[in-house]
């Protein structure tokens, strides 16, 4: 887990496509380097977001599981 | 994927006008846009209702022919037959049904589907053929749509990694 985190998405309750699009709308906010807090108790989140990431290019920093919850760290690389 | 290469892209035929049909092509679209994907989709015959200013708002889902709507009550598991579903008034209990379990998932209500779509540059092609079938202006259409027939969308289809007509 990270300190910097420049901006949190909590997709807790949302079903697919919702905490994608979310994140897909977040990264666009945050500058090139920054990184983006996701958490979702989406069961398939954690499938989701390796897609997520490999399709993107950006950075899967951390991903820790609590609960339910998914909570995911990505960097914005472009 | 690499700095380098040409982006992914999905290619989707809309066809349907219902209500449960018209949410798989904007999720598919803006899940692949969200993903960096190029996204397009081609909004043919009762699909057009879907980027149809007025009728988007009016979209349905009738329980007649459809053996997989669950039962009007929760914990009756008597479903709808067909002979009622077709008396006055079911489409609408249908509908309203099935928008209140998109609303319990917090799913975004179709329009907020589409302005995402919009925000992030999912192509929205209207069938030409389809206004002059229909008797559809240009102008009923939501703004941002582009008009394109089947030799310009396949043509885009055929560049795309998935096409899938829904």
């Amino acid at each position: 887990m990270i300190s910097e985190i420049q901006e949190r998405i909590d997709a807790r309750g949302l079903v697919c496509p919702m905490p994608t699009l979310r994140l897909g709308q977040a990264i666009r906010r945050v500058a090139v380097g920054e990184v983006v807090e996701l958490c979702s108790d989406d069961p398939g989140a954690e499938n989701n977001m390796a897609a997520w990431e490999r399709n993107t290019g950006h950075e899967l920093l951390w991903h820790g599981i609590e609960g339910g919850v998914h909570t995911f760290h990505f960097r914005r690389l472009h | 994927m690499s700095e380098t290469s040409k982006p992914r892209r999905i290619a989707l035929v809309a066809s349907k006008g219902s209500l449960d049909m018209a949410y798989p092509p904007l999720i598919l679209a803006t899940t692949a846009a969200s993903m960096g994907w190029e996204a397009g989709i081609f909004f043919t015959f009762y699909g057009l209702d879907i980027i149809h200013k007025e009728r988007q708002k009016t979209l349905a889902v009738s329980p007649v022919g459809n053996p997989a709507m669950p039962p009007p009550v929760p914990g009756v598991p008597l479903r709808v037959p067909n002979l009622l579903g077709m008396l006055p008034g079911m489409t609408a209990v249908a509908t309203v049904m099935m928008k209140g379990w998109m609303e319990r998932a917090n799913m975004a209500p179709l329009g907020e589907l589409l302005q995402i779509a919009r925000d992030l540059n999912v192509r929205l092609f209207a069938c030409n053929t389809t206004l002059a079938v229909m008797g559809v202006k240009p102008e009923d259409l939501m703004d941002g749509v582009e008009f394109a027939g089947s030799p310009a969308f396949l043509d885009y289809a055929a560049e795309a990694n998935v096409q899938l007509f829904i």
